[in-house]
């Protein structure tokens, strides 16, 4: 029995430790904090000032607290109390009919405290298999994920039925959403332009169409075309995911513009004369395919690579001749994956921002019409939140499509078994055909990256003045010594920092929140949890322009007024990259095997100490690939930012872009190469640091993180 | 040596319900400290689902579970005291022999020392000395097996549970490991439940056997038993093989006789059971002797496996086995046969 008295101690030492923490911090927080974000009184001295809310909301933490701590069996009491308090402590001012405070430390620790005591209620009342750790985790995501991903979202819903003053208005509604310049289809009958509704589709079929193609060429050229160096496309398709979006669109107006770099040599030499074709459906389309295609190839690779070479050679046994063989063996097999790359691609299209902003012209889509409703001279909320609507209809039913569509339609045709074998090699016609679509784009590719590369170097690439010139680093990135110290003089400086600060803080945090939720997902089963899964995925579906629109009106007012800080810029990135995190966490859990947790509990573990020295360590490839992409993401997103960049708190890509409607090219260039670099140089530090020691059989096995582009 | 932590087991009325499945209904058992009971039955009767609620790993629907005496029903698998060695082993593959080792009682809050201490001990207990940091995948099958074992002893749990330990090992390593388990069992005086669906395996190492059948314990006893006298067509067909032929006994004259379509077998004294209506004899135990060309039953085929002669024969209602020595002189297809069963042998069934 030695144990067993040493493990029931054990048990109610953590039970008394487990309410303190949180009753101790809540305490501090009520009664030494100014509760709100612009300081001033702490929650006591607001509660005695007559907001009796606030002081119901600390009655009912206190309550729960001590619940917990002297009655520990009365779960739903426990639960019902935090539940309570945290109801009240959201409708402080509301309740009261005075101003709502802002939340600051002390609210948010406030808030933190009950949504612990709850989940340790809701554990003691026996949800969630009555394990404390599992509770607290899923009740804290899934309160951060109700904060910051569903409730912006349903506030741009709602903002679409309410007026400028906020009444509802169901008619105005009506009137925006059936504006003409939405849904006209005017240019299928050639009488004027098309609404901007039937733009994005068309955008989106296309280079869906357009990067799966080439995508597809690729990838059959690498793995069954005999080429060489085939390991060069591996290298190039890493490009597009470092590169911030508007990047391509600006190397194509050097290129391509009107006063372009092949524009000239044409009209010098061919007398084909200057016109401004590359603003507009073509130039977005062909920016947001070289974009795009990397990312084809790398799931169609993946979907060839899994062929079994057994099939196909049994095709060939029974007598197929290699065109035969690919159009009735390889091409059904490769169907549902070239299904995803086209519907991956269309999303991807329709979330564009940056490449429509500086290439667009007259050529409006959804994701800049919601930018400029917001952000332009109309400024109108209601109608921007009415587009956003009708872009999140589409993202949403493309992802319902896929998951309806693929569902059904996926062969695995890898077993667990090594399979032998010999690829068929690529039919002749298909050969040529395949290298005939790459070549060119190659070409383009190349041309586009050596612009990047050179621009930043020389005088103004834009006008075809080569002069070499450190000039464009100087401007951004100067570095001045002045008496008592190194000074950053360069105008960049601003936005390079907080975009370092930013995304390595959000970079971590994304892995944690995205890699336990997929922890709790896979492995334990609880009332709701599909409701979970499916709010924690949700963000993946919202374009960011839709989550831009939604933060800036969900939280530019109290209670959570946080626009214009660094925190809603770290809180964007989070939610937004977490589903990458859950997605790659559950591959790779799917890898570990079960009996792995249950021998940890068996052996006497917590569900908290087995996911530390168990889970964890064993997710190490899937903790890597989401720092890196949550990290790489948060450095070139463009969408959702350029809505919560300020002043103070300005973004690498924010600023960029604006150098770009400035017209300061090489600026805007050289940056860009900058970041490239940076970001290449941070992805082979993050893989060097945390994946040195790889445990020997995980080495073998395959990285777990799904193909995740967004 | 015998340990003073080993625990009785005891399941009164348990169910397991996953929805409208029933994958446990109404077990009731005892299992006395310090001896190796086996749960045998087919794949899907519930077996492993029974040993994972005693580990705490199923929480059951209704009914008790208590481990020495006490009530652990709404304990989870880490306040049970209980270890298990699973099927596939599931030691940590980032971790090391000794680290593995080491787990449970760090997890419990032992100093390194200590707990380093006790993994080394135990771990010369299996045979692993010298092996301590290499990793799970360094090591055979067999090793894995006994780093497995090492690590579920290091805390000298209550209960010790076995998945099908021997399902991933090769056929002659099956019978050295099986040994091996119950010697130590017994040397360090365990209550060991384990799991198994190869008969055989369970005959030999335990003390007890518990046949499950379609979430019920079909019959319960010490292996001999469970052999010689099955409850059922079931167990006796599921326990070693049998010849289960539906017929009329009789008694004449202190001899019990069997008829099924005008043959004839003589059983010898045996107790009947009142509803009597099914004969189940084992294969080894039937006689064959030459009869004239009008007998009823028939050589089909015959088969040489080393030790014995296997024959398949054919009787009016079916096909009947029989195994006979080799040393005895092989009968060739399409000879007459008439069936001597061992006095006694037979096992009347309802």
């Amino acid at each position: 029995m030695r144990r067993g008295g040493e493990t029931m101690r054990a048990a109610a030492g953590t039970g008394l430790r487990a309410e303190a923490l949180p009753a101790g911090l809540a305490a501090l927080a009520f009664l030494a904090l100014p509760y709100a974000f612009t300081g001033g009184a702490s929650g006591l001295g607001l509660a005695l000032s007559g907001y009796w809310s606030l002081a119901l909301a600390a009655l009912c933490l206190l309550g729960a607290a001590l619940a917990g701590m002297l009655r520990p069996a009365q779960g739903p009491v426990r639960a019902v109390l935090a539940g309570l308090g945290l109801g009240a402590l959201f409708a402080v001012g509301f309740a009261e009919g005075l101003p709502v405070p802002p939340w600051g430390l002390g609210a948010a620790l406030l808030a933190a405290a009950l949504i612990l005591l709850l989940a340790r209620g809701c554990a003691a009342a026996g949800a969630f298999k009555a394990d404390p750790w599992v509770a607290t985790v899923t009740v804290t995501i899934l309160a951060l994920v109700l904060l910051f991903v569903f409730f912006p979202v349903a506030r741009v819903l709602l903002g679409a039925f309410v007026d400028p003053a906020g009444r509802p208005d169901f008619a105005l509604f009506l009137r925006r959403i059936s504006a003409p310049d939405i849904w006209s289809a005017g240019c299928l009958l050639g009488t004027r332009e098309c609404g901007v509704v039937l733009n994005t589709i068309w955008l989106g079929i296309l280079t869906g169409i357009l990067s799966t193609a080439l995508g597809l060429a690729f990838a059959l050229l690498a793995t069954r075309g005999g080429i060489r160096h085939a390991r060069l496309f591996d290298a190039l398709s890493i490009l597009p995911i470092i590169t911030p979006p508007f990047v391509i669109a600006l190397a194509l107006i050097i290129l391509f513009g009107r006063t372009g770099i092949v524009t000239s040599a044409l009209d010098g030499c061919f007398g084909i004369g200057r016109s401004r074709w590359i603003y507009g459906l073509p130039g977005v389309l062909i920016s947001q395919v070289l974009s795009q295609t990397p990312l084809s190839y790398l799931i169609l690779r993946g979907a060839i690579r899994g062929i079994a070479p057994a099939l196909e050679e049994a095709a060939q046994i029974l007598g197929a001749s290699r065109l035969r063989l690919f159009r009735t063996v390889t091409w059904p097999l490769l169907r549902p994956a070239v299904a995803a790359a086209f519907l991956l691609a269309f999303v991807e299209s329709l979330s564009d921002f940056g490449n429509p902003l500086v290439l667009g012209g007259s050529f409006e889509v959804l994701s800049t019409k919601i930018f400029f409703a917001v952000a332009g001279a109309q400024h109108d909320p209601g109608r921007a939140a009415v587009l956003a609507l009708i872009l999140l209809a589409l993202t949403l039913a493309a992802f319902w499509l896929q998951t309806v569509w693929l569902g059904r339609a996926s062969y695995v045709t890898v077993t667990g078994k090594g399979d032998a074998g010999m690829p068929a090699s690529l039919p002749s016609p298909v050969r040529a055909l395949a290298l005939g679509a790459v070549l060119p784009w190659l070409l383009l590719t190349v041309a586009v990256y050596g612009i990047i590369a050179a621009g930043g170097f020389v005088q103004d690439i834009g006008r075809g003045d080569m002069t070499l010139t450190w000039a464009h680093f100087h401007t951004g990135f100067e570095i001045e010594w002045r008496g008592q110290g190194l000074f950053l003089a360069g105008s960049a400086w601003d936005s390079f920092l907080v975009t370092l600060a930013v995304s390595a803080i959000a970079a971590p945090l994304t892995a944690a929140v995205g890699l336990l939720t997929a922890y709790v997902l896979a492995r334990h089963d609880f009332a709701g949890r599909r409701i979970f899964e499916f709010l924690t995925l949700l963000s993946f579906a919202i374009p960011g322009t839709v989550i831009g629109v939604a933060y800036i009106l969900a939280f530019n007012v109290p209670p959570i007024e946080i626009t214009g800080t660094g925190l809603i810029l770290i809180l964007c990135f989070v939610f937004r990259n977490m589903p990458v995190g859950v997605r790659a966490g559950i591959a790779a859990l799917a890898q570990i095997d079960r009996s792995l947790d249950e021998a940890s509990t068996t052996l006497g573990a917590r569900t908290g100490t087995t996911v530390r020295r168990v889970i964890l360590p064993l997710l190490k490839p899937a903790i890597i690939s989401t720092l890196v992409y949550s990290f790489v993401n948060a450095m070139t997103a463009v969408s959702a930012i350029v809505f919560l960049v300020t002043a103070r708190f300005n973004m690498a890509t924010a600023y960029i872009v604006n150098r770009v409607e400035a017209g300061e090219y090489p600026l805007a260039i050289a940056y860009s190469t900058l970041l490239i670099l940076f970001m290449l140089a941070v992805v082979l530090l993050i893989q060097r640091v945390v994946g040195e020691r790889k445990p020997g059989r995980l080495a073998a096995a395959p990285a777990g993180a799904p193909v995740t582009a967004r | 040596m015998s340990s003073s932590r080993a625990a009785s087991v005891e399941f009164r009325n348990v169910w397991k319900r996953w929805g409208e499945a029933v994958a446990v209904r109404d077990v009731s058992f005892r299992i006395e400290a310090g001896t190796l009971t086996t749960l045998l039955g087919p794949s899907g009767c519930g077996k492993t689902t029974t040993l994972r609620l005693v580990a705490g790993l199923e929480i059951a629907s209704a009914g008790q579970v208590l481990i020495g005496g006490e009530d652990v029903t709404r304990r989870g698998a880490a306040e049970r005291d209980v270890s298990m060695v699973f099927q596939s082993y599931a030691l940590f593959p980032h971790m090391n022999v000794l680290e593995n080792c080491m787990y449970g009682p760090r997890a419990a809050g032992v100093p390194r020392a200590r707990a380093e201490a006790m993994a080394r001990e135990k771990l010369a207990l299996v045979g692993l000395a010298g092996l301590e940091n290499r990793l799970p995948s360094e090591l055979s099958g067999g090793q894995q097996q006994r780093v497995a074992v090492a690590r579920a002893i290091v805390l000298e749990p209550r209960v010790l549970l076995f998945d099908e330990p021997l399902s991933n090992l090769d056929a002659r390593l099956r019978r050295v490991v099986r040994d091996e388990i119950r010697e130590l069992q017994k040397r360090l005086g365990l209550t060991v439940l384990y799991v198994t669906h190869d008969q055989q395996e369970a005959l030999a190492v335990s003390d007890r056997v518990i046949v499950m059948d379609r979430a019920v314990i079909a019959q319960e006893g010490a292996p001999q038993e469970l052999y010689h006298r099955p409850a059922s067509r079931f167990l006796a067909d599921f326990i070693g093989e049998a010849n289960l032929i539906d017929g009329a006994f009789r008694t004449a004259g202190g001899e019990v006789l069997f008829e099924r379509e005008g043959v004839v077998l003589a059983l010898g004294a045996l107790a009947l059971p009142p509803e009597a209506r099914c004969l189940a004899i084992r294969p080894d135990r039937i006689a064959l002797r030459a009869a004239a060309g009008g007998a009823a039953c028939r050589v089909a085929r015959v088969a040489f496996v080393g030790p014995s002669h296997e024959y398949v024969l054919t009787a009016p209602w079916g096909e009947v086995l029989v195994v006979r020595p080799s040393s005895e002189p092989v009968l060739s297809p399409g000879s007459a046969v008439e069936l001597v069963p061992d006095p006694g042998a037979a096992i009347p069934l309802a």
